[in-house]
């Protein structure tokens, strides 16, 4: 195994598309035989638009103690120089992110109210590195609608299981949000029982329709599906050598890092003692 | 014209062999499903989460027809026979509810005439694992049947991945085919030198469950950002697998103690959703090995 991996490595490092090295750190000879490091940090969105099914009170993350604390995180992240910075945009806006990145480096721009630019500039900048790199997908969506719908009509119960448990868990995080410190709800999204609780979302409607049209299934694996294509996007920089850190909302992290898990060619690197 | 119809055949051959070596896909073709086949669960609220034992398993007939050769071991032999007697019997007195194999739900009808007929003294168990193992649980526990679990609309669709690694990606087509070729290679190996128990725990480890899995997302990121032809494929395996688990799932309620097999191919991906399912609860095989 460790002879495939090194011949793996080695292959590996001869293809790294050239695209993507303009973000990147200069990779120094010996780090070449090395897999990646990828780091998965979880989070909650910081500007919360209400978006997510689980709607909640979010902590103010523009407070001068909530400022130094993310000043710090990330000065720490900073320091283990990593080799890229993902984070949760699509790849069409990669562009206006590398005008506004750039433009935080000359400080000509304030940080805006999002992890993005909020960890994910501040890393980068920090670490010295020319960007960061949106590596969300937008083709491939959650077909939860459709679901939903078929639960109303053919599965009363089971919705009202499932209205009643989104409820409780946004009134958790609201909770959390209003009584813990921000490094406290960070590692509340990195917590591993926390990760199975958020696929449990799917897995708990994965059996509507069995045996039928598989209705909770299809639903289950069209999130997975777009979780596959954000992994792969990670993937094309995790080469050998690299040190990647990938932002994303914990809903997305808690799956990336079961396919981290079982990813023969990259190591996992925990955030959990950073936080 | 030719070459590229050799080669799309090459590939359709090979993918073939691909599915059948590490899925051991069984199509068979009649119709009907009946669900009448498992003891009545319990029902009532108190009743405990459902105990869920995913068993994978080689395939006990492999009519030798991949690419690389995998000569499985002969689970005949008075010593295995005496090995899985003593197997199924362990696991039936821990009165499994459900016994659920990896077969098309359209040939349940041709499942239970064979398990009456297994139960009857009239039918002489074959060479594969639903009835070697599966009929021989489900008839220790005095269970009315078996239930086949198997998805027959989601396949792995890796046509378009294969085809685009060939033409721009033939460094990676390489890693891919050695480790494929290399897997092939140690199974084989393990079948001819080690025990048959033996064989059991390794396909129940974590370990190889995290080899099976590495294979898909090892091409996960061929074409990422364009046309996704390798992430789109991992995805496919894993949607047949949610169905699958959604077939467990429907059997797996409250009170229940339902016993899966299945090519470890699937239990290996099966098992990290179980890890995810607050409702059920993993009830592990490798104490019974």
């Amino acid at each position: 195994m460790r002879t495939f991996t090194a011949i793996l490595a080695g292959t590996l490092a001869l293809t790294i598309n050239s695209k993507s090295f303009a973000h990147a750190n200069p990779i120094s000879p010996e780090q070449k035989i090395s897999p990646a490091q990828v780091m998965l940090f979880g989070v909650f969105h910081f500007n919360n638009p209400g978006l997510d099914s689980v709607k909640s009170e979010v902590i103010n993350v523009l407070t001068p103690e909530n400022q130094h604390y993310l000043e710090e995180l990330t000065s720490k992240l900073a320091n283990e120089t990593p080799t890229h910075v993902l984070i949760e945009c699509p790849p069409q806006r990669q562009k206006m992110m590398d005008r506004k990145f750039n433009a935080y480096k000359n400080g000509n721009h304030e940080l805006s109210l999002n992890e993005n630019q909020q960890l994910g500039f501040r890393i980068a900048a920090k670490a010295e590195l020319k960007g960061v790199i949106c590596y969300d997908e937008r083709n491939v969506h959650w077909r939860g609608a459709e679901l939903r719908d078929y639960m109303e009509k053919n599965t009363p119960k089971r919705k009202k299981i499932h209205d009643e448990l989104i409820k409780k868990l946004s009134n958790d995080s609201s909770q959390r949000h209003t009584t813990l410190s921000l490094s406290q709800v960070l590692q509340f999204h990195n917590d591993s029982a926390e990760d199975k609780e958020n696929m449990n979302l799917y897995i708990m409607e994965n059996d509507i329709g069995a045996g039928q049209d598989f209705i909770g299934a299809d639903a289950a694996a069209s999130w997975w599906h777009r979780n596959f294509r954000m992994y792969a996007n990670i993937q094309a920089q995790a080469q050998p050598g690299t040190k990647i850190i990938a932002i994303g909302g914990s809903g997305h992290t808690a799956i990336l890092k079961t396919l981290l898990e079982v990813d023969k060619s990259r190591r996992s690197w925990e955030v959990n003692e950073y936080l | 014209m030719m070459i590229i119809k050799n080669n799309r055949e090459k590939i359709r051959v090979k993918m073939r062999k691909f599915i059948k070596f590490f899925s051991g896909i069984i199509i068979l073709s009649s119709c009907s499903a009946s669900w009448a086949a498992e003891k009545e669960a319990l029902t009532s609220p108190e009743a405990p989460p459902a105990q869920v034992m995913l068993f994978g398993t080689f395939h006990f007939a492999n009519p030798g027809r991949d690419t690389v050769k995998l000569n499985v071991i002969d689970v005949l032999t008075p010593e295995n026979q005496a090995y899985l007697e003593q197997l199924t019997e362990k696991l039936a007195s821990e009165s499994p509810t459900h016994v659920m194999l990896e077969c098309d739900p359209r040939i349940q009808d041709k499942i239970d005439i064979k398990f009456q007929a297994y139960l009857n003294g009239e039918h002489q168990l074959e060479v594969n694992e639903h009835q070697q193992l599966g009929f021989r649980i489900a008839a220790k526990a005095k269970l009315n049947g078996v239930i086949c679990y198997d998805e027959n609309q989601v396949h792995w669709d890796g046509a378009k991945l294969m085809s685009y690694m060939s033409t721009n990606a033939p460094e990676r087509k390489k890693i891919f085919d050695a480790e494929i070729a290399d897997f092939g290679n140690l199974a084989s190996k393990q079948h001819k030198t080690l025990p048959l128990r033996q064989l059991l725990q390794i396909d129940n480890s974590v370990e190889r469950d995290k080899k099976n899995m590495n294979l898909y997302l090892m091409v996960n990121d061929i074409d990422s950002g364009e046309g996704f032809s390798g992430a789109d494929a991992s995805v496919s395996w894993w949607h047949r697998n949610f169905r699958m688990y959604a077939n467990i799932q429907a059997k797996a309620q409250p009170g229940t103690k339902v016993i899966a097999i299945a090519g470890s191919g699937h239990t290996a991906l099966m098992k990290t959703l179980l890890a995810t399912d607050l409702q059920r609860e993993a009830w592990d095989i490798k104490s019974y090995l």
